[in-house]
């Protein structure tokens, strides 16, 4: 009796909403999920409706700006931040990381753990339980085999993701029921974290096995670019290309009914247009602004709000170390690197003769901090590191210990392996405008102690070119280099590995610091070598604790994301692995 | 040239003039200074030669590149004549060394634009045949494609390594002579055009066919014939063409592909003010580009006054 | 006639040819498309190698640039390589936009050029001829990023801090069935281009209408008894005004690809907005497919004017 009721009250719901909405879906249609859960034990439960919620006259609609066009907004199939940050609106994954960079669950129940027998012992199986009742934006019901269908179209030969990467170590996906996914790996892969899990820095969501199951070729798939059925708070209407794009809320969502009645994305040309739009009120948000904003907006405050949160990724400049002697043939570097740097008193000296806090204070207005490590403002950094203060009379101290004397013309030389060097060096980087205003000022700081620092600025397609191209980080061709590295959202690591050093015969090799240190090679190795997170996190915070104090990066500063928005719109805490996107069912606006 | 006007309008110089028949150069000359604007441009372009030369005497290369990120995005004081910009460089002593940038670099592109195009249109013109098909279809495909997209693709070539140059014994970044390449190769088509158009009709001339058959060398018949004939037409485009240079070189460095940091042009310097454009910062963009705007609204005025200086039938000032 | 047309449609194809191996050739050096992820660990070298295997930038740039050449031919520009749609869909979405902005343009700048080009000629060294001629040359010496941010600012920013009616920065949200909106979104654009544009133009209709008022068939109008009118607008201007179609033949690169900073600065979902975006990515078959466009349209171009000329202009014999 009491399970009928609920039955007919969520079928009133249910048929009420649909009228709201537009009407263009039968009651019948959207009966059939709704008897046939009802009617398999577990509590009762229905779809909130089959299509998304339309906009009522007077709804409440926000507007963002976006200087690119995603390419597809199913995360697997493309790289593009943009288009993840739409995916993040539409489509969900079984967990997230929540504004305190916390993995919370969103489709699952919980967090597997080794408490919970989510993690098994021997750390190959990993058992995620969905939460019930959860349906697509159409009403379809949402189940563990949507999980292994998104599994099994990545692997599919017949299609071309984006990446593989993480999802070519799993053995096997399986469902011993709707709400159980056990995922078998063929071997040990400690970011599991990060496979099926949606956020700014990674694309995991679920997609939908009832619409694409059985097409291969999903690249080119209409769908894949532009899903309009989804999990997420919003669905995608919409999208007038080089134009803008609507979602709607939908009517299903895990999170409960969005607030808003309208997200409109619109493509602008770059910062500077969006900014003009800003402030004319034409759009309500543009979170890809540069830390180089930063003082622009502050400026145009109060009619432009201005938010900065301190990313996990951060700006580093890195010595070339080149070929080192002694480490049995392990990670062969082509190039000699730049010799004074193998000192490590000439690291330590550029270092600390470096005044970075003036750059965070001047260029980021403070809105961020120097890094203590390279994974900074995340869950995993050494929180018992310290920044190395700016002192020019001790670098100068190093330097003199070290045996470079200033010459004639300012710059210092002195006797490295026997060939009398200078400390004259080129600094290659890209164009952005940050870079080169930082550079400009790491200049005339080296100047003083006697350091001459000569910046090349290369665009990032020349800077990152492949080995064959002569691009300068793969092939060593550069003294120090810098760009902006972090955490997605696992520590990255094998830019620290012997065995990843790129030469003639291993082109693709990551570690273009071209630094082959087999201690800190096999600690890295080390924490790879087990999934369970309190153990990697003390392997990693040594990890840190090595490289700072052998001076092998210089942390600049840590990057800010940067959002401009109008006062009438609300949007909740934002973190470096959350993204302002992460609970949009919450945004809102004032009038 | 600038210095020359005062002596030029002395009593002197007209009493000679008016005394004797006049040369084809004193003869451009004297139209030349008829033409009202034309004398202003140059009167205008010489204050801004004493500006971006005679300031290099009181501002020092050291002082336009010092960075001070405690002054960064001063609004113009007595310190600051025009400021300060993102990393606390004085905009005035920049506007100085930028604009010596510009200016070489329009200069020397103008030499490579003007080499190409006499050398193209000329060859095409004189041998004729598929000599002339292949170079002008050539120079059809070069002026088909847009100038920006040339600038684009082989402004990517900017990065390359190229260590610092020493000009005047400053050190000045190496990829200005990248950007010079690439605004010459982008600009000499029509140019060619112009000259493979003239010396065509030159070619037919009797002087030319004489000289042929009095067995001069085609060489000296393309240099000491042909090319002095059509040098009304290469004086006109090259002070037309060191505009559009300068123009190109701020172009290029707007979409970020320009000459390095720390080395000033005031294309570059307008690129690094291009976010701080909608707020206050007002005097980081204004100055180069009033400057620029400036410059090329002196020479082009130059470059009309001389047109119509060569141009014999436009006597309408004498 | 048709051998004439014949022999240059066949100097056009090969133009044509070398235009497609010029840009193919400065595309692929201009950058590594794959490079867009080298500092982005969730594409593993594994992949890298795969995407670049499935776009066949591993093959030897004769094969690449004869497949390419092949496709085109039959009207095939490939896909875009991030977008993976059809070039030739991406880029007839972007056309309207751009053809509606050169159209309204052009159609402003001739106006404006032709009223200011014979007002100074026919009041050669009047005060108002220096004025026009000082414009003109303020106008022809300013970068188009001068006139467009100077206009944006003025209009569009300070005017709505002034609360004055303002214009959009281009930006708005505009519906297609909305035309008195998409007019609105055009004015600052075609403001700045016509200002910058129609100051070249002008110069040149002075010279050529001082040139045409000047030669004795107009002298001989003039002395049958012709109004001064009647000689201006019957004989002189229709002269005049012909060497503009060459130029603006000329310009037609400069529209269909080339306004890329005015595109960028009103965010105008155009040609030079998608070539921009593409070309910064290296994306090469959009890059290439554009270009190709843009130089199909002023081959063309410039044979049809050619051809006009001998209908419009008797003195012109075609050899």
């Amino acid at each position: 009796m009491k399970k009928n009721t609920y039955v007919l009250l969520s079928l009133l719901v249910l048929a009420s909403m649909v009228l709201a909405a537009c009407g263009a879906a039968t009651p019948a249609m959207t009966e059939a999920p709704a008897t046939e859960v009802a009617m398999t034990e577990a509590p009762a439960c229905a779809p909130a409706g089959t299509e998304p919620v339309a906009f009522p006259d007077g709804g409440k609609s926000v507007t963002g700006a976006f200087d690119q066009e995603p390419d597809s907004i199913v995360p697997y199939f493309s790289q593009m931040s943009f288009a993840i940050w739409v995916t993040q609106l539409t489509l969900v994954g079984l967990a997230e990381w929540d504004d305190q960079s916390a993995f919370v669950p969103e489709l699952a129940a919980e967090i597997p753990s080794t408490e919970n027998g989510g993690v098994s012992a021997d750390g190959l199986t990993i058992t995620w339980k969905l939460k019930d009742c959860l349906f697509w934006s159409d009403g379809t019901p949402l189940t563990s085999k949507d999980v292994k269908f998104t599994w099994e179209a990545v692997m599919d030969p017949g299609n071309a993701p984006a990446s593989r990467t993480g999802y070519d170590k799993i053995a096997s996906v399986e469902t011993p029921d709707d709400l159980t996914v056990v995922i078998k790996f063929a071997e040990l892969y400690p970011p599991w974290q990060t496979l099926f899990t949606q956020g700014p820095n990674n694309g995991g969501a679920i997609i939908p096995e009832h619409i694409l199951g059985g097409q291969t070729a999903l690249e080119t798939n209409d769908f894949i670019r532009m899903p309009t059925v989804g999990s997420g708070p919003f669905v995608l209407t919409e999208w007038i290309p080089g134009d803008y794009m609507t979602m709607l809320p939908n009517p299903n969502y895990v999170g409960g009914l969005a607030k808003l009645d309208r997200v409109q994305i619109r493509f602008v040309a770059d910062s500077e247009a969006a900014k003009a739009a800003l402030q004319t009120g034409d759009v309500d948000w543009y979170p890809n602004f540069s830390e180089g904003d930063i003082v622009a907006l502050k400026a145009l405050e109060p009619g432009v709000k201005l938010t900065v949160v301190a990313g996990s990724d951060f700006e580093h400049y890195f010595f070339n170390l080149g070929r080192t002697e002694g480490v049995d043939g392990r990670g062969k570097a082509d190039n000699e690197g730049f010799c004074p740097f193998k000192d490590i008193n000439v690291r330590h000296a550029i270092t600390i003769g470096i005044n970075r806090q003036a750059i965070v204070d001047s260029l980021l207005s403070g809105y961020t901090a120097v890094p203590v490590s390279q994974w900074p403002n995340t869950a995993w950094t050494n929180t018992n590191l310290e920044v190395e203060s700016y002192d020019a009379d001790k670098a100068a101290a190093l330097l003199e210990e070290a045996g470079y004397t200033l010459g004639a013309d300012g710059i210092r030389s002195g006797d490295c392996n026997g060939v009398e060097t200078k400390l004259s060096f080129n600094f290659e980087t890209t164009t952005a405008p940050i870079r080169i205003e930082a550079a400009l000022a790491v200049q005339s700081d080296l100047a003083k102690i006697g350091v001459e620092f000569k910046q090349i600025h290369t665009p990032a397609g020349t800077f990152f070119g492949q080995y064959v191209d002569g691009g300068p980080l793969t092939t060593g061709n550069y003294d120090l280099g810098g760009y902006t590295t972090g955490f997605y959202p696992d520590p990255y690591t094998d830019n620290f590995q012997c065995e990843s050093v790129p030469n003639a015969e291993k082109p693709d090799g990551t570690n273009w610091y071209h630094n082959c240190d087999p201690f800190l090679s096999d600690l890295v190795d080390s924490s790879l070598a087990t999934v369970d997170i309190a153990a990697r996190k003390l392997i990693i915070d040594e990890v840190q604790k090595y490289v700072a104090e052998n001076y092998y990066v210089i942390p600049m500063y840590a990057r800010g994301d940067v959002f401009g928005s109008t006062p009438r719109f609300v949007w909740g805490p934002t973190g470096p692995q959350s993204n302002m996107n992460w609970n949009a069912e919450m945004w809102d606006v004032t009038e | 040239m600038t210095t020359d006007v005062p002596t030029l309008d002395s009593p002197v110089f007209n009493s000679a003039i008016s005394a004797k028949v006049l040369t084809p150069g004193q003869l451009v000359w004297r139209r030349f200074r008829k033409h009202r604007m034309a004398v202003y441009g140059m009167i205008g372009f010489a204050f801004l030669l004493v500006y971006i030369i005679g300031g290099a005497l009181f501002v020092t290369q050291k002082t336009a590149n010092a960075v001070d990120l405690q002054a960064r995005l001063s609004p113009p004081s007595q310190q600051y004549w025009m400021g300060t910009d993102s990393t606390g460089r004085d905009v005035f002593a920049r506007i100085i060394y930028g604009g010596q940038v510009s200016l070489v670099v329009g200069a020397l592109a103008v030499i490579i634009q003007v080499t190409l195009g006499v050398l193209i249109g000329g060859i095409a013109a004189y041998y004729g045949g598929w000599v002339d098909a292949i170079l002008m279809r050539f120079t059809e495909s070069m002026l088909s494609i847009p100038q920006l997209f040339l600038l684009i693709v082989l402004g990517k070539f900017i990065g390359k390594e190229i260590d610092s140059i020493m000009i005047f014994g400053r050190a000045i970044s190496g990829s200005i002579i990248i950007v010079i390449f690439v605004v010459g190769f982008t600009s000499w088509m029509v140019l060619a055009r112009i000259i493979r158009a003239n010396v065509l009709s030159l070619k037919e001339l009797d002087y030319v066919s004489v000289s042929r058959s009095l067995g001069a060398s085609n060489t000296r018949i393309f240099f000491r014939h042909l090319i002095p004939n059509t040098m009304g037409i290469i004086i006109v485009s090259t002070t037309l063409g060191l505009a559009g240079a300068i123009l190109s070189e701020a172009y290029v460095s707007f979409l970020g592909l320009g000459i390095q940091p720390p080395t000033a042009s005031w294309g570059n310097m307008l690129t690094s003010a291009q976010s701080f454009i909608s707020q206050g910062s007002w005097w980081m963009w204004i100055f180069p580009s009033l400057f620029i705007v400036f410059t090329i609204l002196t020479i082009n005025l130059i470059g009309d006054g001389l047109r119509d200086a060569f141009d014999p039938r436009s006597n309408r000032h004498i | 006639m048709w051998s004439y047309l014949a022999r240059r449609s066949a100097q056009a194809f090969f133009t044509l040819l070398i235009i497609t191996v010029l840009c193919f050739l400065l595309t692929r050096f201009s950058g590594d498309p794959i490079a867009q992820y080298a500092a982005n660990p969730r594409m593993s070298a594994e992949d890298k190698a795969a995407l670049r295997e499935r776009l066949g930038l591993n093959q030897p740039l004769p094969v690449q640039y004869f497949k390419w050449l092949g496709l085109a031919a039959q009207g095939d520009l490939g896909n875009s390589f991030f977008a993976k749609q059809p070039v030739t869909k991406l880029i007839f979405q972007r056309l309207p936009n751009t053809m509606a902005l050169m159209f309204v343009t052009e159609f402003f700048t001739i106006i404006a050029a032709l009223i200011l080009g014979i007002i100074s000629a026919v009041k050669q060294y009047s005060l108002l001829d220096n004025v026009i001629t000082t414009f003109s040359f303020i106008g022809f010496s300013m970068p188009i990023f001068f006139s467009a941010l100077g206009l944006l600012l003025i209009f569009a920013v300070q005017f709505k801090e002034w609360g004055l009616p303002y214009l959009p920065t281009g930006a708005a949200v505009w519906d297609k069935k909305d035309p008195v909106q998409y007019i609105y979104n055009m004015i600052l654009p075609v403001t700045a281009l016509v200002f910058v544009q129609s100051a070249g133009y002008s110069r040149f209709v002075r010279t050529s209408m001082l040139e045409v008022l000047g030669s004795d068939y107009i002298r001989t109008a003039r002395a049958k008894g012709l109004t001064t009118r009647a000689v201006l607008f019957k004989h002189a201007l229709r002269n005049a005004a012909l060497p503009l179609v060459t130029i603006v033949g000329l310009d037609i690169p400069f529209f269909l690809g080339g306004a890329i900073v005015t595109e960028s600065i009103f965010s105008w979902p155009g040609m030079g907005r998608l070539f921009w975006e593409y070309a910064q990515r290296s994306d090469y078959p959009v890059v290439l497919g554009i270009l190709l466009i843009i130089s199909i349209a002023v081959v063309t171009f410039t044979i049809l004017t050619d051809v006009l000329y001998t209908f419009v202009d008797p003195r012109i014999k075609i050899s």
